[in-house]
């Protein structure tokens, strides 16, 4: 009888202490084998909004101490709309390979163009007609999912009164890197099929439509489809955790200063709601769940508990930051461990950051 | 003397802007599927730019495309009618800015066999033509209730059939707070739908950074329409294009997206397009000819004046930006200067206050 309360008051106190140290830092679980040198592909594009070109860079990470520093290199240089979105990731298998989402053509909502960029430097254009600023997926060194489809008939006056959207005929489109062939393994009236990630052979699908949102696991071998349940059609900041085996997400909060952070079980498909915090988007790392918890950046694991400080002997992993300063958005890696922090790009760019090898994570 | 040395300053940076975002389409009935050819043409200066949005503006034109009334009032608590349609200035400017940077006509860099011809019209390859990049009714086969070479060849009347899709627009979409379109901020779905009611443009769209700050275009971004239009007001090219308005945005999760049986937005109140932690008022805006001002206006002060808007009480108030910093805004009536003292005096307050906050005293 008397213990819950003392529970409840330590957690608490626990949650205050929290807060208050400004930084408390997850315990990660040791590195099981050697440790590999950070290496993060961002997208560098010169501050303007009439700039057409972005490099594509891998940028090594180095910390030493509390200082970091970033080593970056050029593999390609790809050209888009003004201000247009470009999206991408990274296959780490057998060297680099970014697949990119390019926006050529930012009057159109499918004027976006798959580009193949190779560690040699080579890029060509896979596939054209995909989804203005979406991501694509690599299943394996050689296809690639992206969301294809092509605009659907205007509402009508009474459902644009009553503020519905154009519903888009969309699909899940694999591109095979080789061949080019293109396959649709998942096609659906709607606003959007936004990629999430992947966990084992299924492929995480946001799906958003006039009735509201999906989450659904497609298997990309099949086509066969599971629903892992309804979700608000405000959802964001999508990732997976893989070793949970859970999509983690934010949602608003219950007041304008907080923003709710939720999971759905890729499995079961139960879904929870885990925390609440300020300004915070959630992290993945490849050894758990971090989230960020605001301005004084601590940490809670996708379980929902306060972790302690990292131990010295854990796995170096590091995290890319956005941060926003006076109005303009820069990005940092930072090692988790020691809270070395480097920005990734030059301070008059603006940095997409692609993906991470040797233990990093981004959101 | 150094007034003038300012606005100098200012025009040049204006046209250096122009020339850094020339970006000149030019397709013809031949290569697109478009209605009328380009026409050759020389750009309006930006000061005759300011006096067309103004006319535009005011929405009491005596040639041109015919004006539909608009829709006022949304219960909120004006009963919803219909009055001689007008348009926030402003807005206006900050539309066409975006879909063209001002210009009706160029030297075409494309398509490759119309590089290097004599400045004519700007033709997207989407038949999206002008200042306004005006598509509907623009391609073949299309009978528009306008002129379409007008559209083409004239930067007045380009300027009013963007106006009139935007009333278009404004009158079909659900309401902002009580639509009215006095508020720049009311016209938010408009916009949107401006460029097309579709969830590209929506905030809730996860494709675009869920942190993302305002846009502003010397930096660029993948942003929503609406939003890059947003930015615009809040970063214009110099003081003479416009005077600088910081907007409020609607909290993303009142939006349009699911069909719900509430549609309507209320009030805008944001200070960042997917944050409601910091507030913003909004504004009665509209346009007194050349950039609103003389020239001379502050970085954060907005002092606009509202000749237009007959009614509208002179109101000063202190907004603490976003990013923290010390942010003023006023909105005047009839002395623009006065406000602006009023608010730099307020501003001062406002700054000393929060910084002996943040040191603690």
């Amino acid at each position: 009888m008397t213990r819950r309360p003392i529970a409840w008051a330590g957690l608490a106190f626990g949650a205050m202490l929290t807060l208050a140290c400004g930084r408390v830092v997850a315990a990660e679980p040791k590195a099981s084998g050697p440790t590999l040198p950070a290496e993060v592909v961002v997208l560098a594009t010169k501050h303007g909004a009439s700039v057409r070109e972005s490099d594509v860079r891998v940028v090594a990470l180095v910390a030493s101490g509390t200082n970091a520093k970033a080593n970056p290199r050029t593999l390609a240089t790809v050209t888009h709309a003004p201000s247009g979105a470009v999206r991408g990731d990274v296959a780490t298998s057998a060297g680099w390979q970014v697949a990119l989402v390019v926006d050529t053509d930012s009057r159109s909502d499918f004027g976006s163009a798959l580009w193949h960029v190779r560690e040699q430097g080579a890029e060509t254009v896979m596939a054209t007609g995909l989804y203005r600023a979406s991501r694509p997926l690599f299943v394996d060194d050689h296809t690639v999912l992206v969301e294809t489809g092509a605009e659907g008939p205007a509402p009508s006056a009474e459902a644009f009164r009553a503020g519905q959207l154009r519903e888009d005929r969309l699909a899940i489109t694999s591109v095979h890197l080789g061949t080019r062939a293109r396959r649709e393994i998942y096609r659906r009236k709607g606003y959007t099929l936004h990629l999430i990630g992947r966990v084992h052979r299924e492929a995480l699908v946001y799906a958003v439509d006039t009735h509201g949102a999906e989450l659904v696991a497609i298997d990309m071998g099949s086509g066969k489809v599971r629903s892992l349940g309804l979700l608000p059609p405000v959802a964001r900041d999508f990732s997976i955790d893989l070793a949970t085996k859970r999509v983690v997400f934010t949602l608003p909060g219950d007041n304008p200063k907080t923003i709710t952070i939720a999971t759905v079980d890729v499995v079961s498909g139960s879904q929870s709601r885990i925390s609440a915090a300020s300004d915070a988007a959630p992290f993945v790392t490849p050894s758990g769940a971090l989230f960020a918890k605001g301005a004084h950046a601590s940490w809670v694991r996708a379980t929902g508990e306060f972790v302690a400080p990292v131990a010295s002997n854990a796995r170096a992993d590091w995290l890319a930051v956005r941060v926003v300063r006076a109005g303009v958005e820069e990005t940092f890696g930072e090692q988790v461990q020691t809270g070395a922090s480097v920005r990734l790009c030059a301070p008059n760019e603006r940095c997409e950051v692609i993906g991470f090898r040797g233990g990093g994570a981004l959101r | 003397m150094n007034r003038a040395r300012i606005v100098l300053t200012t025009l040049a940076v204006g046209a250096f802007a122009h020339q850094a975002d020339a970006f000149c389409p030019s397709y013809t009935p031949q290569i697109a599927n478009c209605v009328t050819a380009p026409v050759a043409g020389k750009n309006p200066s930006d000061g005759e730019w300011n006096q067309l949005f103004d006319l535009v503006g005011r929405g009491r034109w005596e040639s041109g495309p015919t004006l539909a009334t608009i829709e006022d009032g949304c219960s909120k608590p004006s009963a919803p009618r219909r009055v001689a349609a007008r348009f926030p200035c402003t807005l206006l400017k900050a539309i066409a800015m975006q879909e063209s940077r001002w210009l009706q006509f160029c030297v075409p860099d494309r398509p490759a066999s119309q590089v290097g011809a004599p400045e004519r019209t700007i033709v997207s390859f989407d038949c999206g033509y002008g200042a306004s990049q005006v598509t509907s009714g623009m391609r073949k086969g299309e009978t528009p209730p306008f002129d379409q070479r007008r559209v083409a060849a004239e930067a007045l009347y380009n300027l009013q059939v963007g106006a009139t899709i935007l009333l278009e627009k404004w009158n079909a979409v659900a309401c902002v707070g009580d639509k009215n379109p006095d508020i720049l901020e009311h016209w938010y779905l408009a916009t949107w739908a401006y460029n097309g009611m579709s969830f590209v443009n929506s905030p809730n769209n996860p494709n675009y950074a869920a942190g993302r700050p305002v846009y502003n275009p010397d930096v660029g971004g993948a942003y929503p329409y609406q939003e890059k239009v947003w930015g615009w007001l809040e970063y214009p090219p110099s003081p003479a294009h416009w005077v600088r308005v910081l907007p409020a945005y609607p909290d993303r999760a009142t939006l349009p997206q699911t069909g719900a049986a509430t549609t309507n937005i209320p009030e805008p109140a944001c200070a960042a397009p997917t944050s409601c932690a910091q507030k913003r008022d909004v504004h009665a805006a509209a346009c007194t000819g050349p950039g609103g001002v003389d020239g001379g206006s502050e970085p954060r002060i907005d002092v606009t004046s509202n000749e237009t808007d007959a009614g509208v009480p002179l109101s000063a108030d202190v907004d603490a930006a976003a990013d923290g910093g010390c942010g003023c805004r006023a909105t005047a009536s009839r002395s623009p200067w006065a406000a602006a003292l009023a608010c730099g005096w307020l501003g001062l307050v406002w700054c000393r206050r929060i910084r002996r906050r943040s040191r603690g005293v």
